[in-house]
């Protein structure tokens, strides 16, 4: 017997497309937010690079290769992540860059992760590439989804790649079986199968976190900027107590019935047992 | 829940005890908040390290105590207050009467203003709520497959 759906057609039809390949590529749904993320990341980037007294500032985030070093990628990178989350404003404007896509893909009680991370993938820099990996497999939540946001044109090498799920599941019950013995040995396996997500800037990317992905050698002349934060249905369960509600997640959307709940639940003294 | 962005000074919080299923080694845990100090602009003050019986906040009220160095005290989670309502209340209104702040670090929250009890509150209630191990999970299932 087919299970009761009250999911709107559109809805059903996202979520298969979702669950059939993992990820869903969308227009942004605040262009005006995401144009000043970019300005004052790029601003930030400026700043940093004067106060280091390199005097080639950064016109434009496809080229900042030209200004910064690969030597000193991970330094700016680090400045630029601590000065983005001092602004308690970041995560709600970032969220809603796709609010009506995660409420659709999530749900509409939501926590979102602490912090949001930025990556920087300069042409030929071996420094930042990210292996191929999955978020649950180390701890995360299996319930989450990762919004990921590109501040330049994310195309070719220098896109993200993602195993959809049937093969993440294949490759994962093999590795538990005994037949691979290690994540290089599952890139190997599976390096034939990933797919490279083209995504302009403009438009966001919803993944599924279980799924192995990664990135690879950015053999294209465009450096590649992104932004990424994970966000999970409120009352989901974590696998470790460090990703877990408090210290990884925090939440952004809590409806009455819950608070509701909440309260009744400290008032009958159920609490505490 | 705000960021305060002008430079005040801080007193780190540290705890031997385990809190939010974690078991953080105290150096480690002043060394997040030095960062997160360094961060904001915020002057770092060594922390003080909570004692290690269950329950007991001495070390903490005695930081709250001393306002007259610290406009904040800044520990790693909201899993370090006490988890009795009132108990934590009453400290927490102690802390913002002597003019502090309370930053927690982990979840990038700042009490500044007793209408921030609540979002805390809820945060603390549903921190409890949703199971956080795989043996919680588990557990859920087997309910599951029982009815």
């Amino acid at each position: 017997m087919p299970r009761d759906s009250y999911l709107t057609a559109d809805d059903e039809v996202l979520g298969n497309k979702f669950l059939a390949e993992g990820f869903v590529v969308r227009p942004c749904e605040s262009l005006d937010v995401l144009h000043s993320l970019h300005d004052s990341i790029l601003r930030d980037a400026n700043s940093w690079l004067r106060s280091q007294g390199i005097k080639q500032t950064i016109s434009d985030l496809r080229n900042s290769h030209t200004s910064i070093p690969n030597s000193l990628v991970n330094d700016i990178r680090l400045h630029l992540f601590a000065k983005l989350n001092v602004d308690s404003g970041v995560r709600r404007g970032y969220f809603g860059l796709a609010a009506s896509l995660i409420q659709s893909l999530v749900g509409n009680e939501l926590a979102m992760q602490n912090k949001v991370n930025l990556s920087v993938q300069q042409p030929q820099d071996q420094t930042s590439i990210l292996q191929m990996h999955s978020d649950v497999w180390t701890g995360d939540s299996p319930f989450q989804v990762v919004l990921w946001v590109p501040l330049t044109d994310s195309t070719a090498t220098n896109a993200m790649f993602l195993l959809p799920p049937m093969e993440s599941r294949d490759a994962y019950s093999r590795a538990r079986a005994g037949e691979l013995h290690s994540m290089a040995e599952i890139h190997d396996a599976y390096m034939n199968h990933v797919k490279l997500i083209d995504v302009p800037y403009g438009s966001v990317l919803i993944f599924d976190s279980n799924c192995l992905h990664g990135n690879q050698l950015n053999t294209t002349s465009a450096s590649r900027w992104s932004l990424n934060c994970r966000v999970a249905s409120l009352l989901a369960p974590s696998t470790t107590p460090e990703r877990r509600l408090g210290p990884y997640y925090t939440p952004v959307m809590i409806r009455p019935a819950t608070l509701m709940g909440l309260r009744a639940i400290e008032q009958l003294g159920l609490s505490e047992q | 829940m705000t960021n305060t962005a002008s430079a005040i000074n801080v007193k780190g919080y540290t705890t031997p005890r385990a809190f939010s299923g974690f078991q953080i080694p105290v150096t480690l845990q002043s060394l997040a908040i030095r960062r997160y100090c360094e961060d904001r602009g915020f002057v770092f003050n060594i922390h003080a390290n909570e004692n290690i019986t269950p329950d007991s906040y001495l070390v903490l009220k005695s930081v709250i105590e001393d306002s007259r160095q610290y406009q904040a005290v800044a520990m790693c989670s909201i899993g370090m207050l006490p988890q009795d309502r009132r108990l934590r209340t009453e400290l927490l209104c102690q802390a913002l009467a002597n003019g502090m702040s309370i930053h927690f670090v982990f979840e990038q929250m700042v009490v500044v203003s007793p209408e921030n009890f609540t979002t805390l509150d809820e945060l603390t209630s549903l921190c409890n709520l949703v199971p956080t191990d795989l043996q919680q999970i588990k557990s859920l299932q087997e309910s599951a497959d029982y009815e």
